[in-house]
């Protein structure tokens, strides 16, 4: 199992915390509401695709919708793997924060 | 605002199509629908166009790099069931692939030959700045002759007198000679005489000898490779003595054999400065007899040099060519158009036919033609069995662009397997098709990238030309209506098949009637009475020596003890080769009406042995002694041209020749054709002068040729120990002037084989599968009585109809094309009705035997057998 880069790591949080409505359009809202920055649907697509295709994320279909122009939605979840890795992203997060208080990190 | 509209602009989303990766295709699609619909909704439809716009722009790089992958998955599994279903109909297959491995083998063929002829004297590395210059002598009576030798002084003028003209080159062409080294002596036919500075010009490549030096020395000659193997064998030539044309000649080079593609084709050249005490034909501008080829400077126009030098002659001769009241210009034109230009008089070398060029490359076209038919017909006949699978995976998800894809793939992989066999197949008929065009063609498919890539461009096109109406055809299908099998059985793509069908056979039937038509042409050509007879005479061939010309009775005598040898005659020249011309003028005419004449110089009995008629006037006589020195006689063109209305008229007029003899007109004699019925017959001099005589005439019995020529060889070995003979019958030379035409004409009949054939495969193909899908109806008929006579009528009648149709298309197309064949000969058939009438019954009769097997089979089928599953 390979580590996760910090976007990732995002990713995954975010399609943990929308639950069973994750997929592509929430995931990019949800992380643009987060980071206040602007992703492209390709530039969420990309790092979504990499995380199936390692194992981290399990896909299923939806149904249908006439606003998507009668597309089908394909979501995503957290496969096993996928909450191991967050474990352990977490563990080594509050290690390296462990000594750190807030309020004394300034230049 | 309508729902409808906010749907992504039809441009986006095709453009999305493209670059999205297959395997998301069509979630990604949803995703940018809902966003883009939400920014309709919340902001406006211009916003929302403008966030796709950049979207697509900025995502653009991220999608590819899978698309690209995945392309190459899909066309690997594209492949992988073409080459199934390739398996799968093997009869089709075989069908399909024979019938282009057929078309494409005869196209690669003939671009061959085409890029061959097209590559004549470009080998040369200044070819695009050489240009051979020629004599157009226009008189004010109308008349023009167009030489391609011009006079000897001419091209030290060019060079001379205009800056532009960097260097001039000099050929003097003679056929014909008696060449010896040592004990060897042989006849050698291609000596050029040249200016030293040949090699400056031309690239003829030396493996011995100085190019600059070589032909300096006034007795120095330039032997081909060839050459010097056959006269020196193993023995350095450089230094040794030649003796040709009464002159010892020391070799002073040795050069590569002159390439194939060169339209000058010689193996020796000497030089050219061996004549140069001779100033009286030196200076000579009133006789053509040097190919003069000119070199101008890489930017300088050549049309602007072309017109500068247009009156160089009249600028020395000007005051004589205006009292001839004739107008002497000088043209140039390109080296490389020399080949394949038009034919002017005394050309030096080798000369292509762009007609010929032309024709192939129209019969390479139809029989390729003819196989992409077939392809197209058979896919598309086929479409019943494919559109299930169609439908199926329309059904499953595939959009028509993949269908589509699929069915390139197919036809494209078709091709390749074609191309691949046509390029193996080219190697090994090479040889034969060289035969029957008498070039000497070689492949080199690596060496020669230009070719390659051509064929690779074509095999591509015809890919995708044959496969593009199946593939767009057969994915038009609504899946619904396949999978229910509601397909409309035979009728979707009936009416394109027939009018395959009438293309191909309308293709066919132009080829017969064309094949027909020429062939006739050239029987007619070769059979036709030309004024004298052609039958029986043996011509044997003096030149080096003037035995003819001082003992022509001694030999008269001997060669007429046998008794089969019944009368002789002697001549400088025969019908059907060359002779040169002459300014002749009236004598005691006010206005010196002067007109150039071919002239012919023979012996007393000349006419009497060629069987030629007089109509006005005698024949020379050998008791006028009078006639050895100042007699005519005149062909009635030549007394036309000046100006009799009757041959009587001509008669006891008094004439000067050009070459210094006065003399009165004796008799006119019957046009008679001395030269290839392509050409009108011009004015011809007949007169007696023993000095040029080249050629003795032996008439023979048709009785014991093979006593006869043993008995010719024996006389001319005694008298002529030392020098083999030449010898040939007149028709056989005569009719050689016709290869070029019998050579197309053989060239037509086997491709018109070839595409009867392919065409037949097509036909062949077609019956199969209708008869194929019509075994159950015919099996249904046959219980309910019909009979198989009037079952295998009906079959057979399904595309032989269209057969006769097809008529309707050929007859015109062959009769205009033929017509302006036959038009490029001045002695011609016309197209024949009974050709025509030929043509279609041979079509409908392959037509019926192609199709009558497959009808026989099904009509005889056991009805139990092809409706027990029903």
């Amino acid at each position: 199992m390979r580590a996760i880069t910090k976007q990732e790591e995002q990713i995954l949080l975010i399609i943990h915390s929308l639950k069973d409505r994750a997929y592509l359009v929430t995931i990019r809202d949800k992380l643009m509401e987060i980071t206040g920055r602007e992703f492209d649907v390709g530039t969420v697509y990309k790092p979504l695709k990499r995380l199936n295709k390692d194992g981290f994320l399990d896909t299923y279909l939806g149904e249908p919708t006439s606003v998507r122009g009668g597309k089908a939605i394909k979501y995503y979840k957290l496969s096993r793997n996928g909450i191991e890795v967050l474990k352990e992203a977490k563990k080594v997060q509050d290690k390296l924060w462990e000594s750190v208080v807030l309020k004394e990190l300034k230049f | 605002m309508s729902e409808k509209e906010k749907k992504i602009p039809a441009l986006a989303d095709g453009l999305l199509r493209v670059i999205l990766p297959w395997s998301d295709h069509s979630y990604l699609l949803g995703d940018y629908e809902e966003l883009y619909s939400r920014i309709f909704t919340q902001e406006s439809g211009f916003k929302a166009n403008l966030w796709l716009l950049k979207q697509i722009i900025r995502s653009f790089f991220t999608y590819i790099n899978d698309s690209i992958y995945g392309s190459i998955i899909m066309l690997r599994n594209n492949f992988k069931i073409a080459f199934r279903n390739l398996m799968k109909y093997k009869t089709f297959s075989f069908i399909n692939i024979s019938g282009l491995v057929l078309g494409i083998t005869c196209c690669l063929l003939i671009m061959l030959y085409i890029q061959f002829e097209l590559s004549f004297d470009s080998f040369h590395e200044k070819s695009d700045r050489i240009y051979r210059v020629y004599e157009d002598i226009r008189t004010d009576t109308g008349t023009q002759r167009v030489f391609a030798p011009i006079p000897p002084p001419c091209g030290p003028a060019l060079e001379q007198d205009y800056p532009e003209v960097l260097n001039a080159v000099r050929l003097w062409f003679w056929g014909n000679l008696e060449v010896q080294y040592e004990s060897r002596l042989f006849y050698e036919d291609g000596i050029f005489w040249a200016d030293p500075d040949i090699f400056e010009m031309f690239s003829f490549k030396f493996i011995k000898g100085d190019p600059e030096t070589a032909l300096v020395d006034r007795s120095s000659i330039v032997i081909t490779e060839r050459i010097a193997e056959k006269y020196f064998g193993d023995i350095d030539p450089l230094g040794k003595v030649m003796f040709l044309n009464g002159n010892d000649m020391m070799v002073t080079g040795v050069i590569e054999n002159i390439p194939h593609n060169s339209h000058l084709q010689f193996d020796f050249l000497g030089s050219l400065n061996v004549f140069s005490n001779r100033t009286g034909m030196m200076q000579n501008w009133y006789s053509t007899m040097f190919h003069t080829y000119i070199e101008i400077p890489e930017n300088v126009d050549p049309a602007y040099v072309a017109e500068k030098i247009r009156m160089v002659a009249h600028n020395y001769e000007g005051e004589q060519f205006a009292e001839w009241k004739e107008e002497r210009l000088h043209f140039i034109q390109p080296l490389t158009d020399v080949y394949l230009g038009e034919s002017l008089r005394f050309e030096p070398g080798l000369k292509g036919s762009l007609k010929n060029v032309y024709m192939l490359i129209i019969i390479a076209s139809l029989t390729l033609v003819i196989a992409c038919v077939n392809f197209m017909s058979l896919s598309t006949s086929r479409s019943v069995n494919r559109a299930k699978e169609v439908g199926m995976r329309k059904v499953v998800g595939a959009n028509r662009l993949q269908l589509i894809r699929q069915f390139l793939v197919e036809s494209i992989l078709i091709t390749g397997i074609a191309l691949l066999i046509s390029l193996g197949a080219v190697y090994f008929i090479l040889p034969y098709f060289n035969e029957l065009t008498g070039r000497n063609l070689a492949i080199d498919y690596l060496g020669n990238l230009s070719y390659l890539g051509g064929i690779i461009i074509l095999a591509a096109f015809i890919g995708m030309l044959s496969g593009s109406y199946p593939a767009f055809y057969l994915t038009s299908f609504r899946p619904i209506t396949v999978v229910r099998g509601i397909l409309g059985k035979m009728g979707q793509g009936g009416d394109l098949r027939k009018s395959m069908v009438v293309i191909q056979f309308g293709i066919a039937i132009v080829l017969i009637i064309s094949t027909f038509t020429i062939s006739e042409q050239i029987e007619f050509m070769k059979n036709r009475s030309l004024g004298f007879d052609k039958e029986q005479m043996l011509i044997i061939r003096f030149k080096g020596n003037h035995d003819l010309s001082q003992k022509y009775e001694v030999l008269k005598e001997t060669f007429q003890e046998h008794p089969s040898i019944i009368s002789t005659t002697a001549s400088n020249s025969i019908p059907g080769r060359g002779t040169s011309n002459y300014a002749f003028a009236l004598s005691n005419e006010e206005d010196n009406m002067n007109q150039s004449m071919f002239y012919l110089f023979v012996e007393h009995d000349f006419i009497p042995v060629y069987g030629m008629e007089l109509v006005a006037g005698r024949n020379f006589s050998r008791e006028m002694t009078t006639d050895y020195e100042e007699a005519f006689i005149f062909n009635e063109a030549a007394a036309r041209a000046i100006g009799c209305s009757s041959p009587e008229e001509a008669v006891g007029k008094r004439m000067n020749s050009g070459f210094g003899r006065d003399g009165n007109i004796i008799g006119v004699v019957k046009d008679f054709n001395y030269r290839s019925l392509e050409r009108n017959i011009e004015p011809l001099v007949l007169t007696i002068r023993p000095g040029n005589f080249g050629y003795l005439t032996l008439k023979l019995k048709t009785d014991d040729i093979a006593s006869t020529m043993d008995f010719v060889n024996e006389k001319w070995s005694s008298l002529y120990p030392d020098k083999p003979i030449v010898y040939f019958f007149l028709d056989d030379d005569f009719n050689r002037q016709y290869s070029a035409e019998e050579r197309i004409s053989t060239v037509f009949r086997v491709f018109t084989i070839l595409a009867i054939f392919i065409a037949c495969l097509g036909l062949f193909g077609l019956a199969l599968f209708t008869a194929e899908q019509r075994t159950k109806e015919i099996g249904i008929r046959k219980t309910l009585g019909a009979s198989v006579s009037s079952l295998t009528v009906e079959l057979s009648m399904e595309f032989t109809k269209w057969v006769i149709v097809s008529n309707i298309v050929a007859w015109p197309v062959a009769y205009i094309a033929m017509s302006r064949w036959l038009e490029g000969f001045a002695y011609r058939i016309e197209p024949d009705l009974a050709f025509f009438i030929i043509a279609s019954i041979i079509g409908l009769m392959i037509a019926l035997v192609t199709v009558s097997y497959q009808s026989i089979r099904v009509a005889n089928g056991n009805p139990v057998e092809s409706l027990r599953y029903e």
